[in-house]
């Protein structure tokens, strides 16, 4: 069990996230009503998936230092899983923004920031798939993830601040991005955002031993 | 001195009354608290639940497996 | 004392090396000029598209939009042309003493320049065929000036990496297009603008923030195109 706490720490901070995030105490908002429980759900899978690709920047850059092919692998594995969440993050998105805004997509600079990154991802398994050679594979896809990470961080630290000096304030709906994260709502959303890591982590680390299975077998 | 404090009294009353009055004109905003009540809320979480301890045990047997595979070799 | 004196020789060897570098490819450029007209070409030849598509709906808004993709698309062609060169290859060979570093940094530096040529051109050919709303000319040009120098720290990078990474012809597009959305995004905000009413104070943060993008992008390149350069 010692090996294996963290995983059952995932579950049960899960687990705790659904029975608590549906009964638990939320802000009555209006236009929003119940579905501000999807912040346990929708927004935790963007945090998860922010935390998973700087973990893959990490091996990103430690690959660069050590040229270590499992360092690579883990640095893909991690990139995937955290697209896995972004996409889900993306159709909940979707399916909450139809239902409350009544249009599945909206030009919100949160929206734009998602297209990109999203399609960053994309591009860098596409860079993966194009070269043949594990360790030009690995060094070519660890200074794009290291490029295009920074870029993003840039990115999505500026454009809010560009468009908010055009056109202060967003609308009428208190759903944009400044959810109160009072008390009530913050004691389940930290440990959700555990939660959900946790189980990403999970996932990824299971793909890397698969894959390492493989390596040996094919060795 | 004391003057003014009347003044502020005054000014202060008006004031708490005005938010009283502010108060019982905010409309209501409609939650699921029928759900809660009749406790049929517990149903949606039970079926989470299970969809979600149904996907952990998942996981748990192919961790499984594979540890098995990672002793073997 | 020595140590500000080692540190200005090296930076000064660096700045001849850079200024080689761009000497040499704008005369590789106009030996063979047949890159150069390749890409004019390619911004002539999706103008007129543009135009037949948009007979007569030519407002400023979608002159501002067409502009700024057929710019962009011009744009990436340009800069991983520059990596494709046989030619180049032959003479990068040779200057094996010269840092991944130097070339880089030369490379973007040309690149500079070659972008806004283009985009110069591009507003010729625009304003030849769909008409001319370009109210604030000199602020159109400055925004010309910050993009070529955006896109050229961004594509060049980016580039380099596709041009290493194998012949798919769609990589460096894929690979480049994400990495410049808020800089489009912001430009054609801006220069909307400067076709139709332009005021500086708006605006001038905006381009400022675009500056810094650059600089910021082009240190990166600095730091990381050795990687990418190891064969």
């Amino acid at each position: 069990m010692k090996k294996h706490w963290w995983k059952a720490l995932g579950i049960v901070l899960v687990i705790y996230t659904i029975v608590f995030g549906f009964i638990g105490e939320v802000p009555r908002l209006p236009i929003l009503n119940e579905t501000i429980r999807n912040l346990y759900f929708h927004v935790t899978m963007w945090f998860a998936m922010v935390i998973l690709m700087t973990a893959s920047l990490v091996y990103s850059i430690n690959y660069l230092r050590n040229g270590n092919l499992t360092t690579d692998l883990k640095a893909k594995e991690l990139a995937i899983t955290g697209f896995f969440m972004a996409s889900l993050g993306l159709v909940t998105g979707s399916v909450w923004a139809k239902f409350t805004w009544g249009t599945f997509w909206t030009n919100d600079p949160k929206l734009n920031g998602t297209a990109v990154t999203m399609l960053i991802y994309l591009a860098y398994f596409v860079l993966r798939g194009s070269v043949d050679d594990p360790q030009k594979k690995g060094r070519l896809s660890a200074v794009y993830n290291i490029f295009a990470y920074v870029m993003m961080i840039v990115f999505i630290g500026i454009l809010p601040r560009l468009t908010d000096s055009l056109h202060p304030g967003n609308g009428g709906n208190p759903g944009f991005g400044g959810y109160d994260l009072d008390g009530t709502m913050r004691i389940v959303f930290y440990p959700a955002v555990i939660g959900w890591t946790l189980i990403g982590i999970w996932i990824t680390n299971l793909k890397i031993r698969y894959q390492k299975l493989l390596w040996k077998k094919n060795a | 001195m004391l003057k003014m404090s009347k003044y502020w009294l005054g000014f202060c009353a008006m004031l708490f009354s005005g938010m009283l009055a502010a108060q019982s004109k905010m409309p209501e905003v409609e939650m699921a608290d029928v759900m809660r009540a009749n406790g049929k809320i517990y149903v949606v979480v039970a079926v989470v639940c299970v969809l979600f301890i149904g996907i952990a045990l998942y996981l748990i047997s192919i961790d499984r497996k594979l540890s098995k595979l990672e002793k073997e070799s | 004392m020595p140590a500000v004196l080692i540190l200005y020789y090296t930076f000064a060897t660096m700045l001849v090396q850079v200024a080689e570098i761009f000497k040499l490819n704008f005369t590789l450029e106009w030996r063979r000029k047949q890159s150069f007209l390749g890409v004019v070409l390619y911004v002539l030849t999706t103008v007129y598209l543009a135009y037949l598509v948009f007979s007569g709906v030519i407002t400023p808004e979608v002159w501002n939009a067409l502009f700024w993709v057929i710019l962009i698309f011009a744009s990436i062609q340009a800069a991983f042309r520059s990596f494709q060169n046989e030619a180049d290859r032959r003479f990068l060979l040779y200057f094996g003493m010269v840092k991944p570093q130097v070339l880089i940094i030369g490379k973007t530096l040309y690149n500079f320049f070659y972008m806004f040529a283009i985009g110069l051109l591009a507003t010729l050919i625009f304003t030849f065929l769909l008409g001319n709303p370009i109210a604030s000319p000199g602020a159109f040009l400055l925004i010309l000036l910050i993009a070529s120098a955006g896109f050229s720290s961004i594509l060049t990078f980016v580039s380099g990496l596709a041009a290493k990474a194998g012949d798919n012809p769609a990589l460096p597009a894929i690979l480049s297009i994400p990495l410049l959305y808020p800089q489009v995004l912001t430009l054609s905000k801006v220069s909307i603008r400067a076709l139709t009413g332009f005021a500086w104070d708006i605006n001038a943060p905006l381009l400022l923030v675009l500056l810094m993008l650059s600089v910021v992008t082009v240190l990166l390149s600095y730091l990381l195109f050795a990687y990418l350069w190891r064969d």
